[in-house]
């Protein structure tokens, strides 16, 4: 049972022995509070106590940050640089002044968001718990919860490169520049999650402007994911944030080693070293991007690779299998009983991808996914 | 909440990182300014595309922060 749904003139009298509530930052105001209750002699006495039940309620729901007030001068910014070319982009580069007065709006940006999603989170998580046991509430302690969450931002370079490779005008048009994602421990706390932000978004000054629920609707070839863009309406800035289950991104991420074979090193002196050519990459890169680019029969790559076309089919239908039997197993609660099934079937995977990619120009890979 | 600032080659190898952390969100301006300098600083020594310079940041209680701050 959790605070946050019952009413202030309830809470005494409904709780139950091992009552648990989440707690936030007001941890020391709540426990004043407590105390004080511990203390009445009588629990109906808070009953009649209106500013002691109000109180406690104004702590457990007062989140110091709500509605901070939106930031003009980085909304301003915010609104010159979403009209940047690329040109105006690669000027940024040699002008140590803009390109800080660039790097401090997104990094704002991406901290503001990051901080405030993770206040929603942190309230289903439990992080403080309290037990009350014959009618005194004390402190348990903190919990870990058991999803992770971490974002970052493009560089400028990255930034500029994509803008050039999917010819964009302006970097309105780039919409991931700042990212981040939460890895869940199943589909059905992604879901969870996203029902949370969804009902709590706007109450840290953020909206929901778009989304793609791939768990309720999957495409054929990538599920188990959701993607939101959120904007911050105290930065003005677009934040994208994937949703998904961490058993599909612990296959789609593995790391994946090409081994190109021994290739001759010219040294600054003049001698030759002999080294290992190798590539590091990971399946989603290799047999989602990559693939999809070379297996596009408009692209010269479809010519160039043309005797091992059927092999790099059969790669990124078995990509698409695995996954959706994650999915499946997942939506079923059977991922734990086929768990060791597929991850021999996952490591199976790794040692084709790595003898099938070995026939493909490491320059091509590193272009297809600049 | 942590923010590593790392420089990677082009075999994703990181060759050096530096940790900035965020107690409270009122530091927000001051350590987006500081890493905003880190940046500048290491895509100067460490120029693209040969190195890439990038941030990730994610939740970490460090042990000398309070359980209750992000």
């Amino acid at each position: 049972m959790r605070m946050n749904n019952i009413k202030s003139s309830d809470y005494i009298k409904n709780v139950p022995n091992d009552f648990i509530i989440s707690n936030n930052k007001n941890y020391i105001k709540n426990n004043q509070v407590s105390n004080q209750i511990n203390n009445l002699d009588d629990k109906k006495t808070l009953d009649n106590n209106e500013d002691l039940a109000n109180g406690l309620l104004l702590a457990l729901k007062n989140k110091k940050d709500l509605f901070t007030n939106p930031d003009d001068k980085l909304i301003a910014k915010n609104e010159i640089f979403k009209k940047y070319t690329i040109q105006d982009l690669e000027s940024i580069k040699s002008n140590e002044i803009s390109k800080k007065e660039f790097y401090n709006l997104f990094n704002s940006i991406l901290y503001n968001n990051f901080y405030d999603i993770y206040d929603i989170l942190k309230d289903r998580s439990s992080d403080f718990e309290y037990s009350i046991n014959d009618g005194k509430i004390s402190n348990l302690g903190y919990q870990k919860d058991s999803i992770s969450f971490y974002a970052n931002i493009k560089s400028l370079d990255r930034i500029i490169e994509k803008m050039k490779r999917k010819n964009k005008t302006n970097l309105s048009e780039i919409t991931d520049i700042v990212r981040g994602r939460i890895d869940c421990k199943d589909i059905y706390q992604a879901l969870e999650i996203y029902n949370k932000l969804k009902n709590s978004l706007n109450l840290k000054n953020k909206e929901l402007i778009e989304e793609d629920n791939m768990i309720i609707n999957p495409r054929t070839d990538y599920m188990g994911r959701i993607h939101l863009l959120i904007k911050d309406r105290e930065t003005g800035g677009i934040f994208e944030l994937q949703i998904g289950s961490k058993n599909i991104t612990d296959f789609i991420e593995k790391g994946i080693l090409i081994d190109y074979g021994i290739k001759e090193k010219i040294n600054n002196n003049g001698t030759i070293t002999y080294v290992q050519d190798t590539f590091k990459s990971n399946i989603h890169d290799l047999c989602y991007k990559s693939l999809n680019k070379i297996l596009d029969p408009n692209s010269h790559y479809y010519e160039k690779y043309k005797s091992i076309i059927p092999k790099l089919q059969q790669l990124k239908q078995e990509y698409v299998e695995i996954q959706k039997e994650i999915f499946q197993s997942e939506k079923d609660f059977s991922f734990e009983q086929r768990k060791n099934e597929l991850n021999e079937r996952i490591n199976n995977y790794v040692l084709k991808v790595q003898d099938t990619f070995k026939y493909i120009d490491k320059n091509d890979i590193e272009a297809i996914l600049s | 909440m942590k923010i590593r600032v790392a420089v990677k080659d082009k075999d994703n190898n990181i060759v050096y990182y530096e940790d900035f952390f965020i107690k409270d969100r009122t530091e927000i301006p001051e350590i987006s300014s500081i890493v905003s300098d880190k940046i500048i600083e290491l895509e100067k020594k460490y120029p693209y595309p040969d190195y890439e310079v990038e941030q990730n940041i994610a939740f970490e209680i460090p042990n000398n922060l309070n359980k209750n701050e992000i």
